[in-house]
C-alpha cells in the first residue's frame, strides 16, 4: 500500500526519485495501483502529473501517445487509430477509462491487459527515459516486443509515449470475458502487413490469458510469413496448440486455447479478406 | 502528514492527510458523505464517484494528495432534500431513486452530462452511467430521468408520460408520485446505519474460518485480549449456549435452530471463528490476526451428490431436538450424535434426518402422476442445475448497535426488524422490551437482509461489553459469510398428449443448503409451490430434498426457489413441445390455469403444514401471454446478417406470491395531529422499493389529503406494531393492506369525531380535499385541523387514532410472462439478449413508475443469474470469485437492446386497492426464456446455470 506520495518535476526528476527510494513506482492513472488486491507492492509513489505526458500528437508518419494519456483521451482522439480505440473501450467503465492510462496499463502488462496485445500487434515502439548508472539521463525508442520480452529487466524504466506508424497495417483484437466489466479470460491482439503481390510480413499474435501471462506466439507468426497457415482453420488449430493456458474462474485451460485460437483465426481471416487498414 | 488545499462544491477544503489516505476516505471525513463505498476500493461499483477537475472518476482509487488544487465536485453540491436540483426530482419521479445507494453518484454523472450535453443520446447516458452499479431499478428509466430533466429544464414542465395510470377514481393510489423517501435520498443525507454511527464507536471484525470443515481443537485469545485497545473476544467457548437460525422467518421457523453465534464446528471457509471487539478497527485487525486456532480438519462435501453418497461426512452430526413432533425412536438416533457438533433443532417436523445430511424434505401430489405419464403421447426427463449465486447488494451487511437507558438500541438494515428483535432477545437471553430495533434505509437487500446476519453477533457484543459496536462485512465477507442462492438440481418429468395436453408433471428438486438450513424448507419448496399451480394438470407430483454441506452459505434471494423451478418447469414444457413437434406457445397457453380454476395443488405446498386449496382468482396470464407474443412476434424467425450470429425467441410463464397466507402478519396504527395533519406507523420495512409511500397514500386517498400532510414511520419496534417484515411478496399486500385498514379505521373514528362535533349522523359525512368533513346533508364542513384541535381540548374526546392487523387465507398470485429474443455467436459461445419483455400483472400497482423500476431491476438480475453469475468455490471451498468483478454482475453495458415492462391491468379483491406483489416474481422468467431461446437459435438445450460461453461451446460440440 502506498505510504507515500511523490511528485516528479519532469523526467529525470521522476527517474532520481525512483533510484533513490527502492520500494517506489511510477504512478500514473493509480487505478491499478490502489485497487483492492493490486498486485503492485510499492510503498512510494511517483506522481507523473507534472511532466506532460497527457498529449497525442501527429508526428508525420506516426502518432505519439503520450505514456499518462487516459483510455477515454484514445477513445475521443481523432488521432488514434480505431484499434487502439477498440481496446481502450473494453474497460467498460468510464469514470475507470477517465482515470486508467495507456502508459500504467502497458507497465503491468497483465495478463487480463486491455492494450498490451493490441498495441504489441500494431508493432508500436515505446519512448523511453532512463538513468546510467552513473546518472546520467538518456531517452530511448525501442520496440515493443523488447518490452514485453524482457519486461523485468524494464522496471526502472520510465515510459515516456507509445509511437505508432501510420503504415498501412492490420491491426485487430479482440477480448474475452464474463461481462464487459469482467477480468478476460483472453485477449487477443493480431497484426500483420501485405504487400502489392501479397506476402504476408511482420505478423504479429499476442494473447494475454488470464493466469498464464501475454504470451508472443512466435511459431505461429512465423508459419503464417512462410505460408504454412493459409486458411482460417490452419490458424486456428495452431494457435489452439501454441497457447499456454490454465483452469481459473475466466474458463476452463481447454476453452482458453479455443477462445484464443477462434479469436485469431477470426482476425487472420478478416485480414486475409481485407488487407491492411 | 501533508497538507493540501481543493475545492469542494466550490468551497476551498484545506486538509492534512497522510500519503496512504484515499481520496474518498478525506471527502467522507471532510462532512462529503454522499461519496460512498460498497466494493472496498474495487473500482467497480460507483458509488465513490466524484467529478475530478470536471471528470467522473472515482474517489477511492486516488490518494487524497492528488487532489491538491484540483476542483472536487460531489453530490452534496447539486441540491438538498429541500431544495433538489432538476436532475434530482427528476430521477424520483423517474422512480429510479429505490434502495438509492448510488443514486446520489448516478445523479452526479447525469448533472454532469446534461452541463455537457443538452440533449444526450441513450449511447451517451450508457457511457456515463457504464462505472456506476445499479442492482435494484436496472437502468431504463434512466433514460426516462434524463428525458424528464430536459423538458423541465426547458419547459418548466413534464411532457413525457412517467408511467401508465390505474383506477382513475382515485387520486394518490396507481398514480406517479415522488416517493416520499426520495429527497433524502438522492441528496445523499444521513440515511443508512453508517450514517447512524456516532464518534466513539468500537469496530468488531471477525476471524473467519480457513477451512470449509472442521473442529476448532484449541483457540489461545489471551495475547490478542491483552493488546492495546482490545475489549472483548467472543469465540465458541464464551458465547452463550443458544441454538437458532439466523433467517428472518415467522415464529415457529420451518427451519432447523442449528447454529450458536459461534460454533466449535466450522461448517464453511468464512464461517465464524471469533469476534474482537477494540477501540478501533486496526486494534481490532492485529488483535484477529494474534488468534491462534488450532484445526482438526474435516473432509468437506460440496455438493448434493456428495451429501446423498453412503458414508459421506455429516455436515451436522449433533445431538437432534424437536420443539413439537419428536419422533418417538429420537434417543436411539442421538446416539452416535457428536457433542462437538452442537445440536439440531427442528421447531416442528421437517422430515429431515442430519445422519444423511438431509435438512429437511417435503413431498406431495394430486392425481397419479404414473397413470398419467402411461396416457401421455411423449414423456420427457430432464434434470436443470442452477448455481450459487449472491445478491450483491450496494450496502454491504452491516449494524451499529448501543445502550441507551439500559436498553439495547440496534440501527439495522434489515427486511425483518421484529424478527431482529426476536432473535437478539433470544441470543442475548434478555427479554424483548430491553431491545429498541431501529430499521435504517436500506441499502439493497434482494432477500438477503431478511436473514439476521450481523445483527446476532453485534447486538451480543454490546450488550455484554456495554460498549457502542459498529460492524460492516466487507465485500469479499459479502460473498464468503452471507445468504446466497441456494444451488438446486430441478428434474422434471412431464407427459403430454399429441395435442399438448399435459396428463402428468413430476418435479424432483434437490436443494443444497450449504452449512446452516437458512429457508432449507422454504426455499426449495417454492421451487414447486410457485411453479406447479400454473398448470393445468390432474396429476402432479413432487419431492423436495434439502441436503447440509460446506459451501458458502446460502438463504433467502429475491424469488426464494421460483427462478430455480420455473427454469426447470418451462425449459421442460419446451422440451416436450419440442419432441411432440408442437408449438410451445400454443401448449403454454393450452395448460396454462385460468380464473376459478381450483388449484388443488397448493394442498401439498403449505410451508411446513397443510397448504389451503383455493381457486385462481385475478389473473393477468392470459393476457400477459398474447400481449408478449405479439410484442416478440413470436412464431416469425429472425435471422442475422452475419453467419455466425443466430438469433432465436423464448418466453416463460411467470407466478410468485403475495406474502404468506395464513403465516403473515401485518399491523399498522395512524392518527391525526393536532394541526389536521396526519402520522402513520407502519409495521412494514421498506427496503427501497416504496412501502413508505404505499402507507402514505392510504392516508392520502383516505382523507383526500396532499401526501406531504402525511408522514410515515415505519420498521421501529419501538413506535410501530409486529409485522413480519418484508420479504415472500409481502410488502404492498400485507403490510400495504394494514396501512389501508388503518386509514379506514383512522377515518371511521375521525368521522365519529365529527359527527359528535358537528352534530351530524355519521353516515351523511365525507371526507373531502382540501381536507374536511363534509356533511352531505346539511352542507357543513368541518376541517380536520379543527376538529383535532377541538378532540384535544379539556372537554374533547381525545386523539382520534385508527389501527388495523391484517392476515388473510386469500393467495393473491401475481402472473406474468416474460419474454426474450437472443442471439448467440456459435463460433464463440457469446449470447446477447436482444430484447425482453416482461410482462407482469400486479393488480393495481399503487406506485406504478417503481413498480416498473423493480421489475426492470429484477429481470436483469435474473439476466446475470442466467448468462454471468456464479459463486466459484475451489476443491478447499474457497470462493476464488469473491469480488463484484470476477463475479459477474450485470451492468448496463449487458442490459437487453430492447427492455420493456408492461403492467397487465388486473384488479384483485383482496389486495389494498386492488394491489397484488410485484418485484419477486420479475426475477423468475429469464432462464427459462433465455434458455428456450438459445434452442430457437441453435437448436441445443442450456440446463445449467450460468449459460456461460464455454457452457454454450460446449452444447455447440466445439469444446
Amino acid at each position: 500500500m502506498i505510504q507515500e506520495f511523490l511528485i516528479a518535476n519532469d523526467s529525470e526528476d521522476a527517474l532520481k526519485l525512483r533510484r533513490n527510494n527502492p520500494k517506489s513506482v511510477f504512478y500514473a492513472g493509480g487505478t491499478e495501483i490502489n485497487r483492492l488486491n493490486s498486485t503492485v507492492m510499492a510503498k512510494t509513489a511517483i506522481s507523473l502529473s507534472k511532466l506532460h505526458l497527457n498529449n497525442i500528437t501527429d508526428e508525420g508518419n506516426s502518432i505519439r501517445i503520450g505514456s499518462m494519456v487516459t483510455f477515454q483521451q484514445l477513445v475521443e482522439s481523432p488521432l488514434v487509430p480505431q484499434y487502439l480505440k477498440d481496446a481502450a473501450l473494453y474497460c467498460g467503465s468510464f469514470p475507470r477509462r477517465n482515470m486508467a492510462t495507456l502508459g500504467g496499463n502497458l507497465a503491468l502488462c497483465g495478463d487480463h491487459s486491455y492494450l498490451a496485445p493490441v498495441l504489441l500487434a500494431s508493432r508500436a515502439r515505446l519512448l523511453t527515459a532512463n538513468l546510467t548508472e552513473g546518472g546520467a539521463y538518456s531517452e530511448d525508442n525501442i520496440p515493443i516486443r523488447e518490452y514485453h520480452a524482457y519486461h523485468s529487466q524494464f522496471s526502472g524504466t520510465l515510459l515516456l509515449g507509445v509511437s505508432l506508424s501510420k503504415d498501412q497495417r492490420f491491426v485487430g483484437s479482440s477480448r474475452f470475458a464474463n461481462t464487459l466489466e469482467s477480468q478476460a479470460g483472453v485477449t487477443v491482439g493480431f497484426g500483420a502487413t501485405k504487400n502489392n503481390e501479397g506476402v504476408i510480413d511482420h505478423v504479429r499474435v499476442y494473447v494475454a490469458v488470464k493466469g498464464s501471462g501475454v504470451q508472443r506466439l512466435s511459431d505461429v507468426e512465423n508459419a503464417i510469413e512462410n505460408g504454412e497457415l493459409t486458411s482460417r482453420q490452419d490458424v486456428q488449430l495452431a494457435v489452439g496448440h501454441a497457447i499456454e493456458a490454465k483452469d481459473d474462474f475466466t474458463g476452463s485451460s481447454s476453452y482458453k486455447r479455443y477462445i484464443a485460437s477462434e479469436g485469431i483465426a477470426q482476425l487472420f481471416a478478416e485480414f486475409v479478406a481485407g488487407g491492411a487498414k | 502528514m501533508n497538507k493540501i488545499t481543493c475545492t469542494v462544491n466550490g468551497k476551498t477544503l484545506k486538509a492534512t492527510c497522510e500519503g496512504s489516505e484515499s481520496l474518498r476516505s478525506l471527502l467522507v471525513r471532510s462532512g462529503y458523505e454522499s461519496v460512498r463505498d460498497s466494493d472496498d476500493r474495487e473500482g467497480f461499483a460507483g458509488s465513490d464517484t466524484i467529478l475530478f477537475n470536471d471528470m467522473p472518476v472515482y474517489a477511492n482509487l486516488m490518494l487524497a494528495l492528488q487532489a491538491d488544487g484540483a476542483e472536487i465536485r460531489t453530490a452534496e453540491g447539486l441540491g438538498d432534500s429541500r431544495n433538489l436540483s432538476i436532475v434530482q426530482q427528476a430521477m424520483i419521479d423517474a422512480g429510479v431513486v429505490q434502495s438509492a445507494y448510488n443514486a446520489p453518484a448516478a445523479a452526479l454523472l447525469l448533472t454532469w452530462l446534461l452541463e455537457k450535453e443538452s440533449h444526450p443520446t441513450k449511447e451517451q447516458i450508457d457511457t456515463v452511467l457504464s462505472g456506476i452499479f445499479i442492482r435494484d431499478t436496472g437502468y431504463e428509466h434512466y433514460y426516462l430521468a434524463v428525458q424528464l430533466a430536459i423538458e423541465k429544464k426547458e419547459t418548466g414542465s413534464y411532457k413525457t408520460a412517467i408511467s401508465p395510470t390505474f383506477r382513475d377514481h382515485l387520486s394518490y393510489v396507481g398514480k406517479p408520485k415522488s416517493k416520499v423517501d426520495g429527497p433524502q435520498l438522492v441528496s445523499g443525507e444521513k440515511s443508512f446505519v453508517e450514517d447512524r454511527v456516532l464518534p466513539g464507536y468500537y469496530s468488531m471484525v471477525v476471524l473467519r474460518s480457513p477451512y470449509a470443515h472442521a473442529y476448532i481443537k484449541k483457540i489461545d485469545t489471551k495475547a490478542a485480549l491483552a493488546m492495546d485497545g482490545v475489549i472483548s473476544i467472543i469465540t465458541h467457548e464464551n458465547c452463550p449456549d443458544v441454538f437458532y437460525m439466523q433467517a428472518g422467518q415467522g415464529n415457529p421457523e420451518p427451519s432447523p435452530h442449528d447454529r450458536r453465534l459461534l460454533n466449535k464446528k466450522v461448517r464453511h471457509v468464512g464461517d465464524r471463528v471469533a469476534a474482537i471487539v477494540a477501540e478501533t478497527e486496526e486494534q481490532a485487525i492485529a488483535a484477529r490476526d494474534a488468534i491462534k486456532v488450532e484445526y482438526e480438519v474435516l473432509k468437506p462435501i460440496f455438493t448434493v451428490e456428495e451429501a446423498m453418497e453412503e458414508g459421506a461426512p455429516l455436515v451436522h452430526n449433533g445431538i437432534v431436538e424437536y420443539r413439537a413432533g419428536a419422533p418417538a425412536d429420537l434417543d436411539e438416533y442421538n446416539k452416535s450424535a457428536d457433542p462437538r457438533d452442537g445440536k439440531v433443532i427442528y421447531q416442528f417436523p421437517l422430515h429431515g434426518d442430519i445422519r444423511r445430511n438431509v435438512a429437511s424434505a417435503a413431498h406431495g401430489q394430486i392425481g397419479d402422476v404414473e397413470k398419467g405419464f402411461k396416457e401421455a403421447d411423449a414423456v420427457v426427463e430432464r434434470t436443470y442445475q442452477t448455481s450459487q449465486i449472491q445478491c450483491t447488494p450496494l450496502e454491504p451487511h452491516l449494524c451499529y448497535a448501543k445502550i441507551d437507558n439500559g436498553r439495547l438500541v440496534v440501527h439495522a438494515s434489515t427486511q425483518v426488524p421484529w424478527h431482529v428483535r426476536r432473535i437478539v432477545a433470544w441470543v442475548c437471553q434478555i427479554p424483548e422490551n430491553k431491545i429498541h430495533v431501529i430499521k435504517e434505509k436500506v441499502g439493497g437487500g434482494y432477500g438477503s437482509k431478511q436473514d439476521i446476519l450481523v445483527e446476532d453477533l453485534v447486538s451480543y457484543a454490546t450488550w455484554i461489553t456495554g460498549k457502542p459496536i459498529y460492524y460492516r462485512n466487507t465485500r469479499q465477507e459479502e460473498f464468503i459469510a452471507n445468504s446466497t442462492r441456494h444451488p438446486m438440481r430441478v428434474t422434471v418429468k412431464m407427459g403430454a398428449k399429441k395435442d399438448g395436453t399435459l396428463t402428468g408433471v413430476y418435479m424432483d428438486v434437490r436443494a443444497n443448503t450449504g452449512p446452516y438450513g437458512n429457508h432449507c424448507l422454504t426455499v426449495p419448496m417454492n421451487a414447486c409451490s410457485k411453479t406447479l399451480p400454473l398448470l393445468k394438470c390432474d396429476n402432479m407430483k413432487f419431492d423436495v430434498i434439502t441436503y447440509y454441506t460446506n459451501i458458502l452459505p446460502t438463504g433467502a434471494y429475491q424469488g426464494y426457489g421460483a427462478p430455480k423451478g420455473t427454469y426447470g418447469l418451462m425449459t421442460c414444457m419446451a422440451e416436450l413441445a419440442d419432441k411432440l413437434g408442437i408449438d410451445y406457445y400454443e401448449m403454454a397457453m393450452k395448460n396454462k390455469v385460468e380464473p376459478g380454476y381450483m388449484l388443488e395443488i397448493l394442498k401439498g405446498l403449505g410451508e411446513g403444514r397443510e397448504g389451503t386449496v383455493v381457486p385462481v382468482g385475478s389473473c393477468g396470464l392470459d393476457e400477459a401471454l398474447k400481449q408478449g407474443a405479439k410484442m416478440i412476434e413470436w412464431g416469425k424467425k429472425v435471422k442475422s446478417s452475419d453467419p455466425d450470429w443466430k438469433i432465436g425467441k423464448g418466453f416463460a410463464m411467470i407466478q410468485q406470491g403475495s406474502g404468506l397466507p395464513g403465516l403473515d402478519h401485518a399491523n399498522a396504527w395512524a392518527k391525526l395531529l393536532t394541526d389536521g395533519t396526519f402520522q402513520i406507523f407502519s409495521g412494514g420495512a421498506d427496503l427501497g422499493t416504496g412501502l413508505d409511500t404505499i402507507s402514505v397514500k392510504m392516508i392520502s386517498e383516505a382523507f383526500c389529503v396532499p401526501m406531504d400532510l402525511v408522514s410515515i414511520v415505519s420498521g421501529d419496534t419501538d413506535s410501530c406494531t409486529f409485522d413480519t417484515g418484508a420479504y415472500a411478496s409481502s410488502g404492498t399486500f400485507f403490510s400495504g393492506n394494514a396501512s389501508y385498514l388503518a386509514a379506514e379505521d383512522l377515518k371511521k373514528n375521525l368521522l365519529t369525531e365529527a359527527a359528535k362535533q358537528m352534530d351530524e349522523n355519521f353516515e351523511d359525512l365525507i371526507c373531502r380535499a382540501p381536507g374536511e368533513v363534509y356533511s352531505t346533508k346539511t352542507g357543513k364542513t368541518l376541517g380536520y385541523g379543527k376538529l383535532s384541535h377541538d378532540a384535544l381540548t379539556g372537554t374533547g374526546s381525545g386523539q382520534v387514532m385508527g389501527r388495523a392487523s391484517f392476515t388473510t387465507n386469500h393467495n393473491s398470485i401475481p402472473y406474468g410472462a416474460h419474454f426474450a429474443q437472443v442471439a448467440v455467436n456459435v463460433r464463440t459461445g457469446q449470447v446477447k439478449v436482444q430484447k425482453f419483455y416482461a410482462l407482469q400483472d400486479a393488480g393495481t400497482p399503487i406506485n406504478p413508475e417503481l413498480a416498473l423500476c423493480q421489475m426492470y431491476g429484477a429481470a436483469l438480475k435474473s439476466i446475470g443469474h442466467t448468462l454471468y453469475e456464479s459463486m466459484i468455490i475451489d476443491e478447499k471451498g474457497e470462493c476464488i470469485n469473491a469480488n463484484l468483478t470476477d463475479y459477474g454482475v450485470p451492468m448496463i453495458s449487458e442490459k437487453p437492446d430492447d427492455f420493456k415492462a408492461v403492467l397487465i391491468d388486473i384488479d384483485d379483491e383482496a389486495g389494498p386497492y386492488g394491489a397484488k406483489s410485484i418485484s419477486e416474481i420479475a426475477t423468475n422468467g429469464a432462464a427459462p426464456a433465455i434458455a428456450i431461446a438459445i434452442h430457437d437459435a441453435c437448436g441445443i438445450w442450456m440446463r445449467s446455470w450460468p449459460f456461460s460461453a464455454e457452457k454454450i461451446l460446449q452444447e455447440l460440440g466445439k469444446i
